[in-house]
């Protein structure tokens, strides 16, 4: 019986519609994540031209996530990217040694932007299967995210190209977003107010 | 499938000319073809010494043109069959980038016989086209301005901004077809000189060391030596001084050619190695080229790629495969772009429909970091050639962005109603982005007004496959012939990739279910800051089991329709 209460009151009010973007370098494995978490749709009309975005349900959590640039040259544009985003996902290439410094200004720059000051971030460490990839520890220290204060993070090892790691990720990011609404916290900013 | 002998023939004809790892990705795709194919790449002396040859032979011929397309026209013509055909006479526009030249009359505006090629054995030429490309340099021009032929200026003609944009993207004409008979008879002479391609690869070589040496002499009309040669052609040398723009790609493409020991040492290495990959540089050149790039070699001449970018635009390959091989993050690619960019004609265009005209011909995936190299380089055409649209180049990258961006929010299906981007919030998003100033309202407006009533379509609508990106190429665009070395990433066993295959039948966005066997992780909980440990830093485990591998379906819907492509020919 509680249950089905529970259900009832899942239905309406459990669902709710999250906006995450996902940045990372070039090659880091965003598509891969995005299609990896997005089986199962055949597209038979002609898709637009642009940028991925892509619609994953999970956990009662619509994610509309979004595969854009992050490249610095193109901050204005963030404006739109980052309004009303509650979630950022970055991908980090943990192979990639030489490009993690990078990879980490390029976080720092995203994650201080204001439009970005409430959202939880997930951080993948993709590629772990790689020789010489960095170990999640690694990659966690890389990016600085002991520095970061007030702000809900998680750094989850994958690798996309299999599929591992990405569901717990997003289960990380879907508990947290909830729990932060329902405690009444603001997970994102709307550009039209600054 | 393609037999030897049409291996031998497409090898022998066109593929010589292309890139190395071009020809991987777009051809060689396919299994046992691929290896027959990169055999009679490789056993034939490729592209370059043809337009050595070229030159070579050019050498005191009585025509002067200080252009790079001559040992085009040559490497074209040559290796197919040298009907010349005459065709409707197409205007010339004399753009600001139009080559200069000491020939005498040539720019006559009303240009008139072109060489073209006949028959293509892997696509029909549309001879206009083709012969027009010919003609038409390609931005580099747009630097060497010293020479240009006043005359031929007044000659421009608008080419009309109708609603269809296919109606934009003709290729120019370039001024000056003069000479072509003669090109046409060392046409003949070039393919009987085959035989010594070699002894005319050093010979050229030593004529561009001299050449190099003494960067004037090349515009000196006496000196054919540089003519035919991109490092000795003058628009090298007048680059650094006249550049208006410059343009970092191609300046690499100039400047990693500089030196004839790589050239030389370029012809040498056609030999079949046993081990090492024949597309991969020795080391001495990769060290010695000085490409802000990348320290990937720079190995084709703009001739080379000019014909590789002709070969793109009238070959029946799908625009999804050549939209891929352009936005690859190699050099060859990243070359091939700029050429190939800059063979379209933006002039006089709103920057929304130059790049709807612009994507019909590339197909733009999805991905930020390919969206991102295809518009730079957009840009900096589009700048180049509309100089007084933008205050700055980069707010012409930023616009070009902006217009796929506002296409995607506009018209994508999956960006949620709420979320869609109202003309307010493009002015705001736009906002001190032209260099510091704001764009002018109505501009935006008509982008915003253009691109909500119009989304950007390919001509051609794409599988699901082709919207799926390959994973990394460790090796550029090689790495789809062979595994980096880190794991068999590139190259995946194939799996059974298509949705339908799978037995996905979901439609929407799909249910995850969510009894999945939690990895570790480390994450704080709170802002109290991380509890990390080492042994909590480990990899999730194997969650879902999904079957599919972008890499893999992109590789073989491309293997697909080249297939068919060249087998139809």
């Amino acid at each position: 019986m509680g249950n089905t209460f529970r259900k009832m009151f899942d239905q309406l009010f459990g669902n709710r519609e999250m906006r995450v973007v996902m940045l990372g370098l070039d090659a880091a494995g965003k598509t891969t994540i995005l299609y990896k978490l997005h089986i199962g749709e055949i597209l038979s009309t002609v898709p637009t031209i642009g940028f991925n975005v892509e619609k994953v349900q999970y956990k009662n959590v619509l994610f509309t996530v979004w595969d854009v640039g992050g490249q610095e040259k193109l901050r204005p544009l963030w404006r739109h990217y980052f309004n009303n985003t509650d979630g950022l996902i970055y991908v980090v290439d943990s192979q990639d040694r030489e490009r993690v410094q990078k990879a980490a200004s390029e976080f720092k720059a995203i994650i201080d932007d204001p439009l970005m000051r409430h959202s939880a971030v997930l951080v993948f460490a993709n590629k772990q299967d790689l020789k010489g990839a960095l170990s999640t520890a690694e990659v966690c220290e890389a990016l600085g995210m002991s520095s970061l204060k007030n702000r809900k993070w998680h750094v989850q090892g994958a690798i996309a190209i299999r599929g591992e790691g990405l569901y717990e990720g997003l289960d990380w990011l879907a508990n947290t977003l909830k729990s932060m609404q329902r405690s009444g916290q603001i997970t994102s900013v709307t550009a039209a107010t600054r | 499938m393609v037999t030897n002998g049409q291996v031998a023939k497409l090898s022998d004809n066109k593929l010589g000319t292309i890139p190395g790892s071009v020809i991987a990705k777009l051809v060689l795709c396919s299994g046992k073809t691929s290896k027959r194919l990169e055999r009679a790449h490789r056993s034939q002396d490729s592209a370059a010494s043809l337009g050595r040859m070229a030159s070579d032979h050019s050498i005191g011929s009585s025509v002067h043109r200080r252009d790079s397309r001559e040992p085009l026209n040559a490497a074209f013509a040559g290796r197919s069959s040298h009907q010349l055909e005459s065709h409707s006479p197409k205007p010339v526009r004399a753009a600001p980038r139009s080559m200069s030249r000491q020939t005498s009359a040539s720019a006559a505006p009303d240009a008139t016989t072109l060489p073209s090629s006949g028959a293509s054995p892997i696509g029909p030429f549309r001879p206009a086209q083709a012969a027009v490309l010919e003609a038409q340099h390609g931005p580099a021009a747009n630097v060497v301005t010293m020479q240009r032929v006043p005359s031929a200026k007044p000659q421009l003609p608008r080419l009309a901004s109708t609603r269809s944009s296919n109606a934009h993207m003709e290729f120019r004409p370039g001024p000056g077809e003069q000479g072509i008979n003669s090109l046409a008879q060392w046409m003949a002479a070039a393919e009987d000189r085959r035989a010594s391609t070699v002894a005319s690869t050093v010979a050229s070589s030593t004529q561009e060391a001299t050449s190099v040496d003494s960067p004037l002499a090349s515009q000196d009309g006496n000196n054919l030596s540089g003519i035919h040669h991109l490092p000795s052609d003058s628009s090298v040398h007048a680059m650094p001084e006249s550049a208006p723009v410059l343009n970092p790609l191609r300046l690499a493409l100039h400047h990693s050619r500089g030196s004839a020991e790589m050239r030389r040492s370029a012809a040498t290495e056609e030999a079949p190695t046993s081990s090492s990959d024949p597309f991969l540089p020795p080391p001495e050149m990769s060290a010695q080229s000085p490409t802000p790039i990348g320290s990937r070699r720079v190995k084709h001449t703009l001739a080379e790629l000019e014909v590789v970018s002709r070969f793109l635009r009238t070959s029946k390959i799908p625009v999804e495969a050549i939209g891929g091989v352009l936005s690859d993050n190699c050099q060859d690619s990243q070359d091939l772009l700029d050429v190939y960019t800059g063979q379209f004609d933006f002039q006089g265009l709103e920057i929304d429909e130059a790049l709807r005209g612009f994507l019909e011909q590339v197909w733009l995936h999805g991905e930020s970091q390919k969206i991102q190299r295809i518009l730079a380089v957009f840009a900096i055409h589009y700048y180049t050639q509309n100089p007084s649209v933008f205050n700055s180049q980069d707010a012409a990258t930023t616009m070009a962005f902006a217009v796929i961006m506002l296409n995607t929010n506009l018209h994508n299906p999956k960006v949620p109603k709420q979320d869609r981007m109202s003309l307010d919030a493009f002015f705001r998003q736009l906002r001190d982005v032209n260099g510091g100033q704001n764009f002018p309202e109505d501009f935006l407006e008509g982008v915003y007004t253009r691109i909500s009533m119009r989304e950007f379509k390919s001509p051609v609508g794409p599988s699901m496959e082709f919207r799926m990106q390959a994973p990394r190429a460790s090796n550029g665009l090689m790495g789809f012939l062979k595994p980096d070395k880190a794991g068999s990433r590139s190259l995946a066993p194939t799996t059974s990739l298509r949705a339908s295959e799978a037995g996905l039948t979901n439609r929407g966005s799909l249910r995850i279910p969510e009894a999945i066997p939690s990895g570790r992780a480390i994450y704080s909980d709170d802002m109290t800051g991380p509890a990390l440990t080492g042994d909590s830093a480990t990899v999730a485990e194997k969650s879902a089991n999904g079957a599919r591998d972008p890499g893999d379906a992109f590789l073989k819907a491309s293997r697909r329709s080249l297939c068919c492509c060249f087998s139809g020919a």
